[in-house]
């Protein structure tokens, strides 16, 4: 799976747990994490509905410790083609 | 009704990992030495331990609303059940070994909370440690991949743990039924006579010997897998509204007269 294409889903996955609108096209590998509004109880959705999208099963502290989309898509990336 | 954002979470869950002597500060001490965490840890679980199954033979135990409990666990679903932190010692005393279900619980990953786990470990609840202050978010998950992985069982969380404020729901109930069984049942407790640990944060109550124990089981309360933040909070405070109304059940059924308000000023 490419990395765009991970980004892709992974746009998807967080519009649909955070309560922030987001603007697909605008969303890069640089874009914060903490731009969506996400706090502590959307982490619980993200981690659940990344392991439902990719087959990943994240710890919490994993994604707490990243700060932009590029680091979730990356560690998405080896995690998912290993 | 605890919503941190993302990064306080994480630096908390950061400072959870370093010694409290090397984080210096007001609190900075020495760890406890061996003698003394051999008796938080492995001691005081067993002395309580006799004590709660001693206690637990003089009361006179009796349960009102029985059918909810009883609808809960027959639905197929994993429950939550849910209580305040200050009653845990007498509901977890009482619901111990019920339907022969497996039971996950939680407790902090203090030294406290080592007591604690051995204790409800011994109790036959399966612990996943964290607390709302120290790893709560993994301990979250955990609670959640447990209940999901082993079928049949199902949780009980105080809702206000694990330092409160007292009688505050805190989000973390919600999120596990969210992804579990969808179902929430608040449930309290009171007796007739009882000590109260007034200098503790939850108030902690213990049933004296051959007292009358008030077990109150609630509606349940409905919790879809998807919710919008309004829609959390709401039902947060909703769950808080039950839970003390129900206090107030269980301390008029009991003849409970502590004035001291369920929730916390």
């Amino acid at each position: 799976m490419s990395r765009q294409e991970i980004l892709q889903r992974l746009v998807t996955v967080i519009a649909d747990s955070s309560s922030a609108p987001i603007a697909a096209a605008d969303v890069t590998e640089a874009t914060s994490l903490m731009s969506f509004g996400v706090d502590s109880l959307i982490l619980i959705d993200l981690i659940f509905d990344i392991e439902q999208e990719f087959g990943v099963k994240l710890a919490a502290e994993e994604l707490t410790a990243m700060r932009a989309m590029g680091d979730l898509v990356g560690h998405l990336e080896k995690r998912v083609t290993t | 009704m605890s919503r941190p954002e993302a990064s306080s979470l994480a630096a908390a869950d950061a400072r959870a990992k370093i010694p409290e002597a090397a984080a210096g500060g007001r609190n900075a001490h020495r760890p406890p030495g061996w003698a003394k965490r051999t008796l938080i840890r492995h001691v005081v679980p067993e002395v309580a331990l006799a004590l709660l199954r001693s206690l637990r033979l003089s009361w006179r135990v009796r349960e009102t609303g029985r059918a909810h409990y009883d609808r809960a666990v027959g639905s197929g679903r994993a429950p939550v059940i849910a209580f305040l932190h200050g009653r845990a010692f007498m509901l977890l005393n009482t619901i111990e070994g019920r339907d022969r279900r497996c039971w996950f619980s939680m407790c902090s990953t203090s030294l406290d909370g080592d007591a604690m786990a051995r204790l409800e470990q011994r109790l036959g609840f399966d612990v996943v440690r964290g607390s709302s202050g120290r790893g709560g978010l993994q301990a979250i998950v955990d609670i959640i991949r447990a209940v999901r992985d082993k079928p049949g069982a199902g949780a009980c969380l105080a809702v206000d743990g694990s330092r409160g404020p007292r009688g505050k729901v805190q989000g973390g109930v919600i999120s596990l039924a969210q992804r579990t069984g969808g179902l929430v049942l608040p449930v309290t407790v009171s007796a007739s006579r009882r000590w109260i640990f007034r200098r503790a944060w939850d108030r902690t109550m213990l049933a004296k010997p051959f007292s009358r124990v008030e077990v109150v089981f609630g509606e349940i309360l409905e919790v879809p897998a998807r919710l919008k933040a309004p829609e959390f909070d709401r039902l947060c405070h909703e769950l808080e509204e039950r839970l003390v109304a129900l206090q107030g059940q269980a301390d008029l059924l009991s003849g409970n007269g502590d004035t001291e308000p369920v929730r916390a000023a």
